[in-house]
């Protein structure tokens, strides 16, 4: 079945959501005037939603079509529980200054994924895909123990940054961060598009794809370092927010097909709009104070994606 | 099989465990009283206040066992070997220590007093969360440590330095200051929290004492609108660290107490944030400290 891409429907979604966030907010309903420091702000709030959900959809898609599995997302090779592990050691080494964290956290995810890749290859030939899931189930855990590890030692101070950490957020740390995570999430979004066609092969199997002449191996690792990076700059930025990489691309994807010229870009924005709506929330139910925003994204998308899933039953990957 | 101390240890505690479970309770109960008739205590505390409490009223030197939170005082650290986390013992270390008295605030395992009593070590609860729990926990540390005259006074005195400052407090014109106690994602204290009454006796008022809890994650934004006088960074580094990290959130960088330096980093988070003899000590600093920021820059 061939669903019409109508990309100004998606462009319009995702203006019209910023535009409803920038209007939500603990100090109430309404627009802020331009360039008062609420202003800012929320800007830089909506901006942080849509880098995040971009980055970690993105991330998401690509992995399920290079695994070619549908449990795949961001987190699946130990990119999360490397960063995770990164970010608790620089909080436990006492680390202080604004950029130890996300940095450590950047740094932890993308060593992880060389790690997977490196124990899953046998010497000088590409990984199977079975065996590079397998690697990275793994190793996710033996960090995940290593993170409660570190989580029993921090001092009380530290172990509070470390759990809200895990649980994720929008706030925005600094300027350059952000303007650093969008860098780094804008080329990994642009450049995975540019790449649809490969991916497409891709997802038809390795041999189909080598003979319609897609290297394979390389493809695969250079889609691999991609993802990667969406997710690392995401998680530098806001920590572990769950779900947005596993859950989004799939809605997409019954919304607008496999195709991933249409995947990818919809991807972004659609895991853009729902984390910036439910940050939204996030920061307004229960004003001042906030809950974290990977809850919400859980309640409000989780059910949605189950609505998609009983009307248009089947998966594709 | 190698046997280590650390492992005889632990059968010996849950041969203890099994021998005192089976037998009865009451006659088990008498006989740990009769003995702490006799002999001087042997105290273990979990908690860092109660800790401070005991050395204050010079029954340091009964204490066999502490928390590994507990920092202060510093030659108590240094002698008293630690016998798990607040509020969290570890039943081997502690049945090590062979305490009579064990004393903690909170206990998150729910079932250790059942546990202890069957092994005849005896458990007492002391609150000590807010101010007025600070003297009443005093006089009942000083009563179960046996020194109740030193307790007393000490109680006394610090009853009276709390009244006196509440007295001294002016109404109305309280300047508002925002406690952020981590960074990212930020953490303030609320209304129910021990800051917060030592800020208002120190003559401030607590941004965060619109919500009924002790400790919450605020919206950035709501910090902004509110614009409080001053900022108060317990435990984050210097002043002129944390207002350079603070300028760096979007819009935070034209916070009035931000621009005006009015954010007050020198004052040991330990010390405002423990329930504690050095009560006092904590409302002068602070009170201090706010009047040097209220002072110089322009008036809050």
């Amino acid at each position: 079945m061939k669903r019409p891409w109508r990309w100004w429907i998606w462009a319009l979604a995702a203006t019209g959501g910023a535009a409803l966030a920038l209007a939500i907010g603990p100090a109430g309903f309404g627009w802020p005037s331009r360039d008062t420091a609420l202003w800012l702000a929320r800007r830089d709030r909506v901006w942080a939603g849509f880098v995040v959900g971009a980055g970690l959809s993105t991330a998401g898609a690509l992995m399920q079509a290079l695994l070619r599995n549908p449990l795949a997302d961001p987190y699946v090779l130990g990119v999360s529980g490397g960063a995770a592990l990164g970010a608790a050691g620089a909080i436990v080494l006492g680390l202080t200054a604004a950029w130890a964290l996300p940095a450590a956290a950047f740094l932890g995810g993308a060593l992880t994924l060389l790690l997977v890749y490196a124990l899953a290859a046998p010497r000088g030939h590409a990984p199977s895909l079975y065996t590079l899931l397998l690697s990275g189930v793994i190793v996710s855990s033996i960090f995940g123990a290593l993170l409660m590890m570190l989580i029993s030692l921090a001092p009380s101070a530290g172990l509070r940054g470390i759990t809200w950490w895990m649980l994720g957020s929008l706030q925005v740390p600094s300027a350059a961060l952000l303007h650093a995570a969008t860098l780094l999430v804008g080329s990994a979004v642009l450049a995975a598009w540019t790449l649809a066609p490969e991916w497409n092969a891709l997802t038809l199997g390795a041999d189909v794809a080598h003979h319609v002449g897609v290297r394979a191996r390389a493809t695969v690792a250079f889609g691999l370092a991609l993802a990667t990076l969406a997710a690392s700059a995401s998680v530098a930025l806001a920590g572990l927010i769950g779900f947005v990489g596993l859950v989004v691309p799939h809605a997409i994807r019954l919304l607008v097909g496999a195709d991933h010229r249409r995947l990818l870009p919809a991807s972004a924005l659609g895991g853009g709009l729902l984390l910036t709506l439910c940050d939204a929330l996030a920061r307004s139910v229960n004003a001042p104070a906030e809950i974290p925003v990977g809850v919400v994204t859980a309640l409000l998308g989780g059910p949605f994606f189950l609505v998609l899933l009983r009307r248009r039953r089947g998966w594709t990957p | 099989m190698k046997t280590t101390p650390r492992s005889r240890a632990g059968k010996a505690a849950r041969l203890a465990a099994i021998v005192a479970a089976a037998m009865p309770a009451a006659g088990c109960g008498s006989a740990s009283e009769r003995a702490a008739a006799a002999a001087p205590e042997r105290i273990v505390s979990l908690a860092p206040s109660l800790t401070e409490i005991l050395c204050a009223i010079g029954a340091g030197d009964r204490l066999v066992g502490r928390s590994s939170a507990c920092d202060f005082p510093p030659e108590i650290v240094a002698r008293v070997p630690v016998a798990g986390d607040f509020g969290r013992p570890s039943l081997e270390r502690l049945l090590a220590l062979r305490p009579t008295l064990v004393l903690s605030v909170d206990l998150e395992d729910k079932t250790l007093p059942e546990s202890l009593q069957r092994i005849g070590v005896r458990l007492e609860i002391v609150p000590c969360r807010t101010l007025d729990d600070v003297p009443r926990a005093i006089r009942r540390v000083g009563a179960l440590a046996g020194r109740p005259e030193a307790a007393e006074a000490l109680a006394a005195a610090m009853e009276r330095g709390i009244a006196e400052r509440r007295a001294e407090v002016a109404d109305g014109a309280a300047p508002t200051v925002y406690v952020e106690l981590w960074h990212d994602p930020i953490l303030t204290v609320g209304a129910t929290s021990y800051i917060s009454e030592v800020i208002r006796l120190a003559g401030g008022r607590n941004l965060g004492d619109v919500v009924m809890r002790e400790y919450f994650e605020p919206s950035p934004e709501w910090v902004l609108q509110a614009d409080p006088d001053i900022v108060l960074c317990p435990g984050m580094g210097e002043a002129h660290d944390v207002i350079r990290r603070m300028a760096e959130r979007p819009g935070w960088s034209g916070l009035r107490a931000l621009r005006a330096g009015r954010v007050i980093a020198e004052v040991p988070a330990d010390l405002l944030l423990r329930p504690g003899p050095r009560l006092l000590e904590a409302v002068d600093a602070l009170s201090a400290a706010l009047r040097r920021a209220g002072r110089g820059n322009d008036s809050p």
